[in-house]
């Protein structure tokens, strides 16, 4: 039987933008309703949506809720823009997004566990459990703040456009369909605020990577290890 | 009987398992980051999405939110993700885990063997790149620095795109030559 080896940064990119194509489909309703909810609840300006958040606000009423909100959206608008409103940016976000996410990961993780790992380990082969917290948990905790942070700064443009598109409320005239579209959208932000437009948000997108992606890597891998050491233990796969 | 049961668990469980552990594993880990990132993510979104040209700093944000909107405000719209961070991590980790682990275990021995001893193998890798380079070609008309080229080169072929509009509803592209001009929103 061969020795199990490791793939490559680069077959892990592959795996992660195709593992982000199908995270789109469910990543943009959540993503939208969560949007819905998050921004501001006030109408001062007229082309930041004003969305059922902001209209319960102005009647002075509780925000709606993740269903509530959910529900209307499918009753007035269909289900094709209720739920799926910035699909397309989403698929543009997540598939380079996820894509770089692996790759920089298992590059980053590489790079820490040589530091860490005695010196004449081959990096090709898989070793876990060395006893050590340092060995086993050190490298995926950096590499995956590392790897947050990366594929956050380089796909921050297609958040900015996402989010904003997301943001448009179903009550407002401004978000008619053409409006809707991505690249209508990147234009009109270039026009009005500039290149810097796509780097809204950068300051805490990045600043939140780095632990986010650290604790989901973390906690993705010691789960993993214990579940792998539980088959072990019982001889064989569950 | 049993000959059966013993037949199907040893076929099934460890494939089930195989994807099973994946999914515990992802689902685990997105709900703790998501946790952690949501008051994060919402200065985040409401920098992105604000009207001025000037945008309010992390801390103003934050401090406003925390006055008027009080501190449960920070986690408002954090329901949805976490619903639906089970299926996108079945999603993502058995799609990205299943690929990896297939190249993983790919030795390279499928292939064609020539009289001269020579191998072309399929290895599993080798079809994922070739498959990526076609995506990105495919993509081509979407990015604008190869529209441009496309549109120098080929100004007919390329007013139109390749893709099945009723699942990117890329329709919203205008076409390259005589760009319609949206207006501001």
């Amino acid at each position: 039987m061969p020795e199990p080896r490791r793939a490559t940064p680069y077959e892990q990119l592959f795996a992660g933008a195709a593992g982000g194509f199908a995270q789109s489909f469910v990543a943009c309703p959540s993503e939208l309703i969560k949007i819905q909810q998050q921004v501001v609840p006030t109408t001062t300006v007229s082309s930041t949506p004003s969305t059922t958040v902001a209209a319960a606000a102005a009647a002075d009423a509780l925000p709606p809720s993740t269903y509530d909100l959910a529900q209307t959206r499918i009753k007035l608008l269909g289900w094709r823009v209720g739920l799926f409103q910035g699909f397309t940016a989403t698929i543009l976000r997540d598939v380079p997004a996820l894509g770089l996410y692996f790759w920089s990961y298992g590059w980053f993780k590489q790079r820490f566990e040589r530091m860490v790992q005695d010196p004449g380990v081959r990096s090709d082969v898989k070793v876990r459990d060395s006893g050590s917290w340092i060995v086993d948990t050190l490298p995926a905790f950096m590499g995956g703040g590392m790897a947050g942070v990366t594929s956050w700064a380089f796909t921050m443009p297609c958040d900015v456009v996402k989010s904003h598109i997301q943001s448009l409320s179903l009550d407002s005239s401004s978000s008619s369909e053409v409006e809707r579209r991505w690249l209508a959208v990147a234009k009109w932000g270039i026009e009005k605020h500039g290149v810097k437009y796509f780097f809204r948000g950068f300051g805490p997108a990045v600043l939140r990577a780095f632990p986010v992606s650290a604790v989901v890597f973390t906690v993705y891998e010691f789960i993993m290890t214990n579940l792998d050491n539980y088959d072990e233990s019982i001889g064989g796969v569950y | 009987m049993s000959d059966v049961d013993d037949e199907m668990e040893t076929s099934w469980r460890p494939f089930l398992w195989f994807f099973s552990k994946d999914l515990i594993a992802g689902t685990s880990g997105g709900m703790a980051g998501i946790i952690a990132g949501q008051p994060m993510d919402t200065i985040k979104v409401r920098q992105q999405t604000a009207a001025s040209n000037v945008l309010p700093s992390s801390v103003k944000i934050a401090r406003d939110m925390l006055r008027k909107e009080g501190p449960l405000s920070f986690f408002r719209g954090m329901v949805a993700p976490l619903i639906a961070n089970a299926p996108i991590n079945a999603l993502i980790f058995t799609v990205y885990g299943g690929i990896v682990r297939k190249i993983e275990e790919d030795d390279g021995e499928r292939g064609i063997i020539y009289d001269d001893g020579d191998v072309v193998s399929f290895k599993f890798s080798n079809c994922c790149l070739f498959m990526l380079l076609c995506w990105s070609h495919y993509c081509a008309p979407l990015f604008p620095a190869k529209r441009m080229l496309c549109g120098l080169s080929f100004p007919d072929t390329c007013s139109s795109h390749p893709f099945p509009s009723f699942l990117f509803s890329l329709s919203s592209l205008p076409p390259v030559a005589g760009t319609k001009k949206s207006d501001a929103i």
